[in-house]
């Protein structure tokens, strides 16, 4: 009799640790699921102008940009002779924006965009990774 | 008799306890809790985020984020100190985030806890295990001074562009000039 009793205990614990794994699963999917381009997701894109401007050309390239659909924030910099701009990827891409810039805008200028090599090195800041949303989570819940 | 005993023992240590629960509870409301610098760039006033319609964000982060995210136009354009940042201009793939909005998060989440926010975590590696290519392998050098202070100024202009007052910015500028010597290994 205690003997059944021990075992009925033992399987309803197994079951109930069953039944928390089973959620804890579906939640850690649920966390680390790939994230979905959505109309708030802006990405960032980078022109090189292949010759001196200055701050009214800056001016002028700052003001076209903001006029292309899907251009979120602008940045010319003379000094680099670089225009940094965000875009919703849902609207538009790095390529249409700056294919216009070429066909439309008098300046000599290219995409730049980094190698796989340079993507892999420098600041992230903190890890993006699988391991590190799991490991976010569950410092979140202790 | 002895039971009298026992409950006059009883109410005069209940007595003492709740005395001196009431005395610490006082000295604790008596000292106001000091104000961090989260508190001062807007702290855990909810307001609705103009990033993300129809959900809140504290007034404090959305402060911060603001001048990340200027910061990161500004970087993205220095060619002083863009090369580190490279990572920011990844492409949406996988279905993963972007770049941009990858490190505007992280370093948002970073300046939060440095300014004293309770409510977000900075989950990734210190300051000096991030810097040292021994213990980072992103990092294909080490950082000198020269590179970080062009980052400091970066950020400076970015504040300005928000409108931080030149007293907000200098608390800013000693919080980041706090991990100098743990970033700068050259």
């Amino acid at each position: 009799m205690q003997k059944r009793t021990w075992r009925r205990t033992v399987m309803a614990v197994l079951c109930i640790a069953g039944l928390f794994v089973i959620i804890l699963a579906i939640h850690i999917y649920i966390v680390t699921r790939p994230a979905l381009i959505d109309a708030n997701t802006r990405a960032m894109a980078r022109i090189d102008i292949r010759q001196p401007i200055t701050q009214v050309d800056a001016d002028k390239i700052a003001t076209w940009l903001y006029q292309q659909k899907g251009v979120d924030h602008v940045l010319v910099n003379p000094q680099s002779n670089i225009a940094v701009f965000t875009f919703f990827p849902v609207r538009t891409t790095a390529n249409e924006v700056v294919g216009n810039f070429k066909a439309h805008m008098p300046y000599k200028a290219e995409r730049f965009v980094p190698s796989p090599e340079a993507l892999k090195s420098g600041c992230p800041v903190a890890s993006s990774s699988t391991t590190y949303k799991v490991y976010n989570w569950l410092k979140h819940i202790f | 008799m002895k039971c009298r005993k026992n409950l006059t023992i009883l109410t005069v240590t209940l007595g003492i306890f709740v005395t001196f629960s009431m005395l610490s509870s006082c000295s604790k409301d008596s000292s106001p809790a000091k104000q961090t610098l989260y508190d001062s760039l807007g702290g855990t006033t909810k307001v609705g985020d103009p990033a993300n319609s129809g959900q809140m964000i504290e007034k404090g982060r959305l402060g911060l984020r603001s001048v990340v995210d200027s910061a990161i136009f500004v970087i993205a354009g220095d060619a002083a100190i863009n090369g580190y940042f490279q990572t920011l201009l990844g492409e949406v793939g996988s279905g993963n985030t972007t770049g941009f909005a990858a490190l505007s998060k992280n370093l948002t989440d970073f300046f939060c806890v440095a300014t004293g926010a309770k409510n977000f975590t900075y989950g990734g590696k210190n300051m000096h295990d991030a810097h040292d290519p021994a213990t980072n392998p992103r990092m294909n050098g080490k950082a000198e001074n020269d590179d970080f202070d062009a980052f400091v100024a970066d950020v400076v202009v970015a504040a300005q562009k928000n409108g931080l007052s030149n007293q907000l910015i200098g608390q800013v500028g000693v919080v980041i000039n706090s991990v100098r010597t743990q970033v700068v290994q050259r």
